[in-house]
């Protein structure tokens, strides 16, 4: 009754156009990046400016309706999966870049600009936008800050978090909130931290001025070969450890190795355990010097083949592979589950070997290729949902290596946000009253918890339903007992 | 150095002062200017609880108790080659990790190596019902539930007590070299614009009574390269050190001292000859000034904060602070008289 209500104050205070409720029409939004999990919304908002998504906002809170906001759904922790009863409020249209100020070096956008769209506008001033997440062709910068997201030159560079200088963000109170700025600092609270990585539950981010940084004039490709998994990650720490930082540093496995390059034909070494690639970049000589000392170590940790790519082509060629991991997982099974947890780099190993004993019981392959420089696994669970308990099981074999990167002393994810898919793991990172506290921050926005409600957070009686334990600080209840 | 967990202590005193409703501020060695005048509450003092709690050299992470004086935390990670990235302040070479986070200030480098919150990976604090709460962690990419950790700094001691709290850290360069240019405050400006487009090593810059110090640190190759590019001569009059800790004798000064922070890439025109130090590529200034009132800075992009031998003024807080301090701090007894 509310939303027939809500359904007539959209339609006479937005263009008729804007506002989508036709199952046919409304079908294509039902799922982001993480298609396992679908739901029909029951009305679609494609604003076009920030007085529409006021207008909704404001609709929504007085009529109490949920809304979920998406750019681009790429996502791949179902933050973007629609509500049944609320308004998926879509903001890819409004994709205007609205300045690029080299005096300060920044570009200041709309949220449904496309990451990579944000470098290619300022290429030709020598400046570029550090933070890549894969996606980066299609997601949007809105989705990249409410996600945190990531890439694979956070190495170095930071996250979207140390990227992003300046936001506009609408409430769903009807206040707009200008957030940081040009200058280096603000005063009061940071507002800016919480609202980056808060999954579409504390505001809707209206405008981003993100921080753009001189291109780097030279940069160095390596590819190191090893015949065994667990030295190619004893090599990630020892490049960290020596004082190197990369740009990015990625590790693929056997598996991932195989269909990487059945998809791309990049010249991958398929006889390999595990590669390890390695960029460099900076100045000349410093690139020089830097690529020399991590070829030596590639060596010294037992690699048996050393790629190095000085020109963009083959640069590029290198990176192909990994960038097609994914789509190449997809063509190996039918269906494949990718996880985001993160862990202390010297754990690489062996979580490693871990998840390899899970997948053996699960009776499901992975493959991992992931961002090992900052200890980031993405374990890829491969299965076929149309095989009766694939599904089941798949999720049972993620949560379990989640549950094993918490008690690596990691977190559940790293760059790709909580969602739905991780929500339950939420409870083995968090006590009680911590949940509570992140229950309380988000009424300090929402008071009616409105705002992409059942994401990110859980609630305690979901907590206890599952039953799931609670892992303080890497000690979990009868350490002695053996868990895989 | 010491290592004793103090945390029973000060939890005990949170709750007692919880349950009585007592107004409670905090302090580690009271390196930093105060906020308010004439502070009439009770103080927790954070200094006995101290000790780096874990340092791994090889993740390039070290989570220490709140009462650790930075200069204990600097000596054990440069033995290692390593650095706190934002370098924060440590006034009279007392200041605790605790007031870095607390009052999220950063050192010369903060253009270049970010902020003390950008590196700041966890934080365990005790909020205003007594809880012992963890948020954020100790890897580098951590995006589960919304970022509390960075919520705790700069929030002055009103959101509660930090407790312990992990930072990311860097190699130390290979090299660091200092140039002097002499140059007025608008040539300064255009120097430093012309890095701000092209990749370099610089990593500091300062202007101040008519000489430009650019300091470059990174590979030595790279660096060598880069003091050569700059034409100036090699200098070693400015200690960076002194410029981060405030012990040089331009604030020694017992007049006002107003911290004026401005938009990137902005030339402050000191057009009433206050004596100014710039710091950041110039977006932040220093500005004494002979009276109480705040130097001219409506025509700029920026805001002037008082930093010394000044007090903020009493103020209420907006809306949405309001609710913050209400959600961790619900009977507001943490730093009252301060808004963040």
């Amino acid at each position: 009754m509310k939303n027939t209500f809500a359904l007539e104050l959209l339609r006479s205070e937005l263009s008729r156009h804007v506002v989508l409720t036709d199952r046919h029409a409304v079908r294509p939004f039902e799922t982001d990046g993480l298609t396992a999990y679908k739901e029909t919304p029951w009305a679609v908002v494609l604003a076009e400016s920030v007085d529409q998504v006021q207008s909704v906002l404001r609709i929504c809170n007085e009529c109490r309706v949920p809304v979920v906001t998406r750019g681009a759904g790429t996502g791949l922790s179902g933050g973007a999966r629609p509500n049944a009863e609320g308004v998926l409020l879509v903001l890819t249209k409004m994709r205007e870049i609205l300045e690029v100020d080299l005096q300060s070096c920044t570009a200041t956008v709309e949220p449904g600009v496309t990451n990579l769209a944000i470098s290619e506008a300022v290429q030709k001033h020598g400046l570029f936008y550090a933070p890549d997440p894969s996606s980066q062709i299609a997601c949007s910068i809105g989705g990249n800050v409410a996600e945190n997201a990531g890439g694979v030159h956070c190495l170095k560079y930071g996250l979207t978090l140390h990227n992003v200088v300046g936001l506009k963000v609408q409430t769903i109170e009807g206040d707009e909130l200008v957030l940081g700025g040009k200058s280096y600092d603000s005063s009061g609270y940071d507002y800016m931290a919480l609202m980056v990585g808060s999954e579409g539950m504390l505001g809707v981010v209206t405008e981003v001025t993100v921080k753009l940084l001189p291109l780097p004039s030279h940069r160095i490709v390596m590819l190191g070969a090893f015949r065994d998994l667990e030295r190619a990650g004893e090599c990630v720490a020892g490049i960290i450890s020596t004082g190197l930082v990369p740009a990015g540093l990625e590790m693929m496995d056997k598996l991932a190795i195989t269909a990487a390059e059945e998809y791309a034909k990049v010249g991958y070494p398929t006889e390999a355990e595990a590669i390890l690639l390695c960029e460099i970049d900076g100045g000349e000589v410093e690139v020089e010097h830097h690529s020399t000392e991590v070829e030596k170590l590639m060596k010294s940790f037992g690699a048996f083949k050393i790629d190095v790519a000085k020109d963009p082509e083959e640069c590029e060629r290198l990176w192909r592979g990994r960038k097609s991991a994914f789509p190449a997982a997809g063509r190996i099974a039918p269906d494949y589950y990718c996880m985001d947890g993160t862990i202390p780099r010297r754990k690489i190993g062996s979580v490693l070997s871990s998840i390899a004993s899970m997948s053996r019981k699960y009776g499901l392959a992975v493959a991992n290729v992931f961002h090992a420089g900052d200890g980031n696994l993405h374990p890829l669970i491969l299965y076929d949902a149309a095989v009766k308990d694939q599904q089941s099981k798949a999720e049972e074999f993620g949560a379990e290596i989640l549950e094993c990167c918490i008690l690596a002393g990691g977190t559940i994810t790293g760059e790709h946000g909580v969602g739905v898919e991780k929500i339950d793991q939420m409870c083995a990172q968090f006590s009680d009253e911590e949940l509570e506290q992140f229950h309380l921050l988000r009424k300090v926005f929402d008071p009616y918890g409105l705002m992409n409600p059942g994401k990110a957070i859980p609630t305690l009686a979901r907590c206890s339903e599952i039953g799931g334990m609670h892992v303080h600080r890497g000690e979990l209840p009868h350490p002695e007992l053996e868990r895989f | 150095m010491t290592d004793l967990d103090d945390s029973g202590f000060l939890v005990g005193a949170i709750e007692s002062a919880v349950s009585n409703g007592e107004p409670i501020s905090f302090l580690g060695h009271g390196s930093k200017p105060r906020l308010v005048e004439n502070d009439e509450n009770a103080f927790l003092c954070t200094a006995d609880h101290s000790g780096i709690t874990e340092y791994r050299p090889d993740e390039l992470v070290i989570s220490a108790r709140s009462g650790t004086p930075l200069a204990e935390i600097e000596e054990v990670v440069h033995a290692q080659g390593q650095m706190l990235p934002s370098d924060p302040p440590m006034f009279n070479r007392k200041g605790t990790i605790g007031g870095a986070v607390a009052s999220g200030l950063s050192g010369p480098g903060r253009p270049w190596y970010g902020s003390t919150r950008d590196s700041l990976l966890g934080v365990e604090v005790v909020n205003g019902k007594g809880q012992r709460l963890n948020f954020g962690g100790k890897v580098i990419k951590n995006v589960a539930g919304f970022d509390i950790t960075r919520l705790y700094a700069g929030s002055k001691g009103t959101l509660g007590l930090i407790l312990s709290a992990t930072f990311k850290l860097l190699p130390l360069p290979e090299l660091v070299q200092t140039v002097e240019l002499e140059c007025s405050d608008v040539d300064a400006h255009q120097v430093l614009e012309s890095y701000s487009r092209r990749p370099s090593t610089l990593s500091g810059s300062c202007h101040f009574e008519g000489t430009l110090y650019l300091r470059f640190a990174g590979a030595s190759s790279a660096v060598k390269n880069d003091v050569e590019e700059s034409r100036g001569s090699i200098g070693t009059s400015l200690s960076w050190t002194e410029l981060r800790d405030q012990a040089l004798p331009f604030f020694g000064d017992p007049v006002p001292i107003w911290r004026v922070s401005l938009e990137r890439g902005i030339l402050f025109e000191n057009v009433d000859e206050f004596e100014v130090l710039s710091e950041w590529n110039g977006s932040l200034i220093w500005v004494k000034t002979p009276t109480e009132s705040p130097p001219p800075v409506s025509k700029y992009i920026g805001r002037a904060e008082p930093f010394r031998n000044l007090y903020l003024e009493a103020a209420r807080p907006a809306k949405y602070a309001a609710r913050i301090k209400q959600a961790f701090d619900p009977s507001g007894i943490f730093e009252p008289n301060v808004v963040a």
